[in-house]
């Protein structure tokens, strides 16, 4: 059985070990790993585990054990899985990219816009480092969505707080990028 | 995802290093357009460009929406034009350029290649009437362009053509006077032409070709300058060899050519119509910036036109071939290096301060992806004279087994050191001397044919 039961998220200060501290608790308590992110954003550990728990577990207790292998000011949720309904008429991936001065509720702006046109971020990171903004995200757009008319409006909700913002098409960045692209997109397995 | 770092490697390319999809070239087959009758030729013709190509504007533009690159020229290349209107005479050659430029205008091209002729081995007479008419044609059109095959390593270099169009180019400059002679930069003279090359003013749809294909053309210079500059800053000078910068222009080169085959596909598909070739050629612009001089200066020679220049051209249209070849297998035209001296600012500034001649010029052309492209000379050098120097850069060619080819401009009026200025991509330079003019008239006046190389013999 690979049925997800639950989602473990941890955000920590990074140090050596924590993975191995973590996954030593999930083994000990026979959980199934299924699928993990993990990542460091600004010296900050965090990871989200797709986990499959065994029925007769009790689960304040295995909280409780991860709980006391993190540091001070640690957060660390076990929720229940539960499938969204996956989006339709995804055209694949278009990328957002963002640049130029730093600017508060550039954010909002932009990803406002883009649920406003029924789109869907799949990936997105972003970064200040010097008063530079840099973001890149992946986003799903519904087949009938009207391009240009979105890159418009994102150009501008950029252009007025002095950001460069971009709509395009993943497959350029593919093309640029990967050695192994190739000229008709992989069929999807089923 | 893909690595934020590679995303905005791509997206500098595009926004800070002048990378652009430089033309767009529908070839488009007009063979079936003949007729004995010359008005039904032309109608024939207008309608079959405004089928296949009455979309290409508008497709184009949705292209460069979805994937944020700008699409510079849309352009066409027709089959030779001396084929296709074969049984007809000079007169009638004015007659078709000037309604392929009233076609060309209609949907929305900016040139229009292929007003042209393949004579490499012998003249047919509707070649020699397509050459006739050049003069006229040329100088009162404004998108038409003209590619005439004169030689080739199968046949040799047909002297007789080369010296009819060393005259008909006078004559076109003549014709042309109040632009400069303007109208030879319309025309090219090739040695082993190329049947698919998207770039002007050369780009023709050969015979073997398909009825219509798209060809893409990217350029580039600015990209690989400023990833040669990165390097040189981040690694330091004495910690590379010349390898490494081969290496980084392979790369780069990659790239770019990722970018060509990717909108040449889209495009392809959105007007129905074949793939053809994605040609990368570093073709620069008058532009700071977009200049192939530049990569040279970069790569060391800081008076271009000085010893070394040879062997670093060399390198660039080498590597500049093997990044593309390696980046798609569609690559085609002339994919490499282009050193027209008028149409790059600092090439054209090293002809001003005397560091760049014709004749090192010319030896630069041997391992560079064209040739003799966009020099200006004096406007009284003479038919012969202006012959001689194509029948050296054809030879070049031919022996060497390469493309090579001459855009030559004799400024009606003006002698070797004055400036010359067509504005826009075509760009400014002074006028190069041309040494001992005349001291090979006779050598051209024999005529006949220069034979094919030993190498020839293949089969």
């Amino acid at each position: 059985m690979n049925e997800p039961s639950h989602i473990l998220t941890v955000v920590t200060p990074d140090k050596r070990g924590i993975i191995a501290a973590l996954t030593e608790i999930l083994d000990r308590n026979q959980v199934t790993v299924l699928e993990l992110s993990q990542t460091v954003v600004r010296d900050y550990f965090t990871i989200i585990i797709v986990i499959r728990v065994p029925a007769e577990s009790d689960h304040e207790q295995l909280t409780a054990m991860l709980e006391a292998t993190l540091a001070d000011g640690a957060s660390l949720s076990l929720l229940d899985y539960k499938p969204s309904p996956r989006s339709q008429q995804a055209t694949g991936a278009y990328m957002l990219t963002a640049n130029g001065a730093a600017s508060t509720g550039v954010l909002h702006t932009i990803s406002a816009l883009i649920a406003e046109r029924g789109g869907n971020f799949t990936d997105l990171s972003s970064r200040i480092m010097a008063q530079e903004m840099n973001l890149v995200a992946e986003i799903d757009l519904p087949k009938n969505v009207a391009l240009d008319q979105l890159q418009i409006d994102l150009e501008h909700a950029g252009s007025a707080v002095g950001l460069t913002v971009r709509l395009q098409h993943q497959r350029l960045f593919q093309a640029t990028n990967e050695i192994a692209f190739r000229r008709l997109p992989k069929r999807e397995k089923t | 995802m893909i690595r934020t770092d590679a995303v905005f490697e791509t997206l500098r390319m595009f926004q800070e290093e002048n990378l652009d999809v430089r033309t767009v070239t529908l070839g488009l087959n007009l063979d079936d357009c003949s007729s004995p009758t010359l008005a039904h030729m032309l109608d024939k013709i207008q309608a079959k460009i405004n089928r296949y190509a009455g979309d290409m504007v508008q497709a184009s533009r949705q292209i460069e929406r979805r994937f944020g690159i700008p699409v510079v020229n849309k352009r066409i290349a027709v089959s030779p034009i001396a084929s296709v209107a074969a049984g007809h005479g000079t007169d009638a050659m004015v007659r078709i350029a000037k309604r392929l430029d009233q076609a060309a205008a209609d949907v929305g091209v900016d040139l229009l290649g292929g007003f042209g002729a393949m004579v490499h081995k012998g003249m047919t007479s509707s070649a020699v009437a397509l050459i006739d008419s050049l003069p006229e044609a040329l100088s009162q059109t404004g998108r038409v362009c003209s590619g005439i095959s004169v030689a080739s390593t199968r046949a040799g270099v047909n002297m007789d053509a080369v010296l009819k169009l060393g005259h008909t180019i006078r004559a076109m400059a003549e014709a042309d006077r109040a632009n400069h002679g303007f109208a030879c930069a319309k025309l090219v003279v090739f040695a082993n032409m190329p049947e698919d090359n998207p770039f002007m003013a050369g780009a023709t749809h050969g015979a073997g070709e398909a009825e219509a294909v798209i060809n893409i053309g990217v350029s580039g210079p600015g990209v690989v300058k400023r990833a040669l500059q990165r390097l040189i800053e981040e690694a330091g000078p004495e910690q590379l060899t010349l390898a490494d910068l081969a290496e980084e222009i392979k790369i780069t080169a990659f790239r770019v050519t990722r970018v060509g085959e990717l909108i040449g596909h889209e495009l392809a598909t959105a007007l129905g119509v074949q793939f053809g070739i994605v040609d990368l050629s570093l073709a620069p612009t008058p532009k700071v910036g977009d200049s192939i001089g530049e990569i040279l200066q970069i790569m060391g020679i800081s008076a271009i036109g000085a010893p070394g220049s040879t062997a670093a051209v060399a390198m660039l249209n080498d590597a500049v071939k093997k990044g593309g070849a390696f980046a798609s297998s569609s690559v085609g035209g002339l994919s490499g290096a282009f050193i027209p001296v008028m149409e790059d600012s600092t090439l054209a500034e090293a002809a001003a301060n005397g560091s760049l001649t014709l004749d090192k010029l010319e030896a630069m052309t041997s391992v560079c992806s064209v040739g003799l492209d966009m020099v200006a000379i004096p406007g009284d050098t003479t038919g012969e004279t202006i012959a001689a120097i194509m029948a050296d850069e054809m030879a070049i060619g031919v022996i060497n087994n390469k493309t090579t080819a001459t855009r030559l401009i004799p400024v009606p009026g003006k002698q070797a050191g004055e400036l010359v200025s067509f504005g826009g991509l075509f760009g400014e330079s002074v006028i190069l001397s041309v040494h001992d003019a005349g001291g090979s008239d006779q050598f051209v006046r024999f005529g006949g044919r220069i034979p094919a190389p030993l190498h020839s013999l293949r089969n």
